[in-house]
Parts: C-alpha cells; structure tokens; sequence
C-alpha cells in the first residue's frame, strides 16, 4: 500500500566547507526525526565519505542515503543519488579523476572533516570540494545514470552553479532524472518552473547548510509502498503508480 | 603599473580599492570560476561578466589582488564585502570583456 513518506536527498554535513560546525551525525539524524523526515540523502560537495557516519548514527531512522554534490566542468550543480555506499564510492573514483589537487584555505573556506557517527574526527580532506571536476554536465549524469544512480539538476532556479543560470534553459529531453527547486521559492514561481517544463519531475529540498534548515516545508513528499531507493526511483520516474505530488502544496 | 593608476586609465568605479600600490601587469578572463580558478596566474586581474560572492573565494585562492566587472554589471554587496575584507580591489567597467582587453593589451598587460 501506498503511503506518504517525507524525503530531503540534500542535506550538507561538516565535509563540505560551507557545512556549518554543528551539522554533525546524531545532530543531523536528531533533527530529521524531530522534523518527521522518513528519508534523507547526504549530499556533500563532491564527495560522499560522511555518508557512513550518518548512516549509523541513524540507524535506519531516519534512511540515510549517499549522494554527491558534484560540480561539473561548467560549474553546475548535480545532485548524483545512489542506491548504496559502493557505488557512490565507486562514482566518487571515477569523479576524483578529474578533481584538480587544489588545497583547501580553511581560513576561508572552512573546516572539510570526515567523522564518524559520535562526530570524531577521522580525517580532514584537505583537497578543496567546491571545485568543478573535469566533467562536464552531460558526462556526469550519464554515469550516475549508468552506474544505477539518479542524477537531478540541483537548484534549477538559482543564479549560481545551476544548470540555468550557465547553459540557459534544460532541453526538453535534456536526460536528468529530475529537476530540484531550491526550498525558499516561492509558490507562484515553482508553479511557473513546473508550467515550463511540463511533464518533468521536480522535488524540493532543503540544501541544509544549518540544522535549522531541515524541516518537512522543505523536503519532498513521496508516494512510497517502503522508503527505499528503488521505491525512490519508481516515484522520480513516475511507475508503479509511486508518485511524487506537487511539493509547493 | 600599480591597481590604482589601472583603475584611473580604464575609468573604472571602485567599489572596493584593495591594495591600490601593488604592481600588476598580467590579466586573465573567464566567467567559469573552475576554469579560472585552473588556469589563472597568481598576481594577474581577472576580468570577467560573473558578479557572484563565489568570485571573491576564487580570487582569494589564486591571489588574483583585483577583478573587474566588465559590461556594465555590479558587483553584488556581497561580494564588495568580501573584497573589502580580502583586501582585493573590484572594480566595474562600462566596458565588454573584450573592449577592456584590448586596453589592458595596449598597456602591456600580459597573459
């Protein structure tokens, strides 16, 4: 049977310089639950190695997906879903081909640590993350999709590190899973985003950089039979009868 | 010749003066910010279409001391802020990528 679970496939965590302090593993999970998230995906810049830490700190609520926030050659914004840790690990080596070796100024940019699910620090990653790989748009969700990911085009109305603030509007075949709305849209232009590109899926999401961004006004409600990524699948590809109603309400 | 008498000559307006006594005499220009934060030299003024804050973390990176805005656009609070902070200079220019080019070449600027 169907039933109606709450869905945020992009929040930040300490890996990702722009990731405030406290977003942390039990902080994260403490405050999706509070919420009443049934699932979120760790989506750091780039890379995916918090992913295990929050994973465990959840333990199952809320379900904890891996994803990455990869930044092509042109700049854009990609939000790469994938079923389980090996295979983003898996994109994460083919995408790290192409990373240049620039050194993260934490200075300026902040702390990139890699944690576990007490918030220890296991390492800090000391190549810059918000870099564009040597990829571009295309070539990245081609090989989501190829190795069994969902690729979306992050925050397709921002001004900045979206496909359409560099490359202008999406084509209407253009071969993404879906199309994100950045959460702080407001109703009357999300409803003009979905009246332009008809017949696409959107989802919302939080882009959590702070705890306090993770909220059910800010996520994706999901028509699901089990939170799982092949139920997640079936909704962004609109089978089965999974669904995802439009999250502007 | 020093940020300040390039900013005089290209009639630029200042919106933050960075350093205006440093030597410079290399440019470089590019709106991806990959792309430059790839390929630019340290020390050179980056001319550039994209006023977003991301451009002041790139310049800071490269040790790139100044950034023109070229077209006519200005540079967001923002970035001014940051610039201000950094010590870079930004500047904006009536001027296309293109037309502040051939002035800085005419000047000596090299790549």
């Amino acid at each position: 049977m169907l039933q109606p679970f709450w869905v945020d496939l992009h929040i930040h965590t300490v890996l990702s310089p722009c990731g405030e302090l406290e977003m942390g593993a039990p902080d994260i999970t403490a405050k999706a639950r509070e919420a009443g998230i049934d699932i979120i995906g760790i989506a750091d810049h780039n890379t995916c190695e918090n992913y295990p830490a929050i994973a465990v700190a959840a333990a199952g609520n809320p379900v904890v997906f891996p994803c990455i926030e990869t930044q092509s050659a042109e700049d854009i914004h990609v939000l790469c879903v994938f079923p389980d840790y090996d295979t983003a690990l898996g994109y994460k080596d083919w995408l790290w081909k192409k990373i240049r070796p620039i050194k993260n100024d934490t200075e300026h940019f902040g702390y990139q640590v890699v944690i576990d699910a007490e918030n220890n620090i296991i390492k800090e990653e000391d190549i810059l993350l918000i870099q564009g790989a040597g990829y571009e748009v295309d070539q990245i969700v081609a090989e989501t999709q190829r190795l069994g990911g969902l690729a979306i085009l992050a925050h397709v109305d921002r001004p900045a590190f979206s496909y359409t603030a560099v490359l202008g509007p999406m084509p209407k075949d253009y071969p993404a899973d879906a199309f994100e709305l950045s959460c702080r849209l407001n109703s009357d232009h999300a409803a003009e985003w979905r009246e332009r590109y008809r017949g696409r899926t959107f989802i919302r999401s939080s882009d959590s950089h702070t705890l306090s961004d993770i909220s059910r006004e800010n996520c994706t409600k999901m028509m699901l039979e089990e939170p799982s990524f092949k139920e997640i699948k079936m909704a962004i590809q609109g089978k089965n009868g999974r669904r995802i109603p439009w999250p502007w309400g | 010749m020093t940020i300040g008498e390039l900013c005089k000559t290209l009639n630029a307006e200042v919106e933050a003066p960075g350093n205006i006594n440093r030597e410079i005499s290399k440019a470089t220009v590019g709106d991806l910010l990959s792309f430059v934060m790839g390929t630019a030299p340290e020390g050179a003024v980056w001319i550039t279409i994209q006023a977003h804050l991301n451009v002041a973390a790139v310049a800071v990176l490269k040790d790139l001391p100044m950034i023109i805005i070229a077209s006519g656009r200005k540079p967001p609070h923002d970035l001014v802020e940051r610039c201000l902070k950094e010590n870079i200079c930004v500047a904006s220019v009536k001027d296309t990528i293109y037309g502040t080019c051939i002035k800085l070449a005419s000047l000596g600027f090299g790549e």
